[in-house]
């Protein structure tokens, strides 16, 4: 009996520490993925929604498995909810125009965070909302292979596994969207 | 090089940016990590006397496992399953199948637009 408490103790204690884990690790990503998906859907509480799920499939699903896999797999599980989401929106439209809804285009709200600020921070305010723009004006692949090169830091190889395709692809779909939104924001952007 | 120098300028923006998150929405933030740590597994047993049942209740059911008459079929695994044994790999596969086939449906949908 007192190895089955001794052993009790030592699951409760490797539990704990993996919850600690977790818990630095989603802490550190949150905030970007937050944003990574709100570029994407453009909508503040479909972006929050689609994090927590990612969050809690990795914790569910993927807990248990070697720290440095969480972050790729974190990203992959977030990417698909956003194509999930994205397939919805186009199914929603079809259906839409199959009941004569019409050609009328989904008004889109960007939330802005931002406060206005002194002319610096406004300065600052508007490079900042002529990327976001540029960013949306993206293809989803684009878009995703850049952020996660760019700004997440990924390698080509985990980011080819976070969005499932090959390593070249992700190349070329960092290398376009690059070229297209440096063409989108111009020489003078800073 | 120019482009890493526009790149480091984009990383500079958008972190910044992360910094001029609203309070409401990082407290979303918080709770939607605290939801999700709630589901991490506690696999602890429990002490009492429902261990020493369920020990009971499987040497019971081992037992009559033994004292039927085997199908001799079933020693012998198929060449499959030891095949499956063997390739932990594609054992881990057959227990992610779910989520590749979430991710194979993606990549069709990729290709057909």
């Amino acid at each position: 009996m007192d190895n089955v408490l001794y052993d009790n103790e030592w699951i409760y204690w490797v539990n704990e520490a993996r919850k600690l884990a977790l818990n630095s690790f989603l802490a550190g990503v949150e905030k970007r993925a937050y944003k990574m998906a709100l570029f994407s859907v453009s909508d503040r509480d479909e972006a929050l929604d689609l994090v927590q799920e990612a969050m809690i499939r990795l914790v569910k699903k993927y807990s248990e498995r070697p720290e440095d896999q969480w972050r790729p797999l974190f990203y992959r599980i977030l990417n698909n909810q956003i194509n999930d989401f994205h397939r919805r929106g186009k199914v929603r439209k079809f259906v839409r125009g199959l009941f004569g809804g019409g050609d009328e285009e989904l008004q889109v709200q960007i939330a802005d965070e931002r406060d206005a600020g002194p002319a610096a921070q406004l300065g600052k305010n508007q490079a900042m909302s002529d990327l976001q723009e540029a960013l949306q004006t993206l293809p989803a692949r684009q878009q995703q292979a850049f952020l996660l090169r760019t700004w997440e830091g990924l390698s080509v190889r985990e980011t080819a596994q976070t969005m499932g395709c090959s390593e070249g692809s992700v190349k070329t779909h960092t290398s376009r969207a690059m070229q297209r939104l440096q063409e989108h924001l111009g020489e003078h952007w800073q | 090089m120019k482009n890493d120098q526009w790149q480091k300028k984009v990383q500079q923006h958008l972190d910044d940016d992360l910094e001029q998150l609203d309070q409401e929405t990082l407290q979303r933030l918080q709770q939607a990590r605290f939801q999700a740590l709630d589901a991490v597994k506690q696999s602890a047993w429990r002490t009492d006397w429902s261990v020493g049942v369920a020990f009971a209740s499987v040497a019971v059911i081992a037992v009559a496992v033994w004292l039927t008459v085997p199908d001799p079929q079933l020693n012998t695994p198929s060449f499959d399953d030891m095949a499956l044994m063997v390739d932990s790999q594609t054992l881990e596969f057959y227990e992610d199948v779910d989520f590749y086939y979430w991710l194979a449906m993606d990549e069709v949908d990729d290709v057909t637009g």
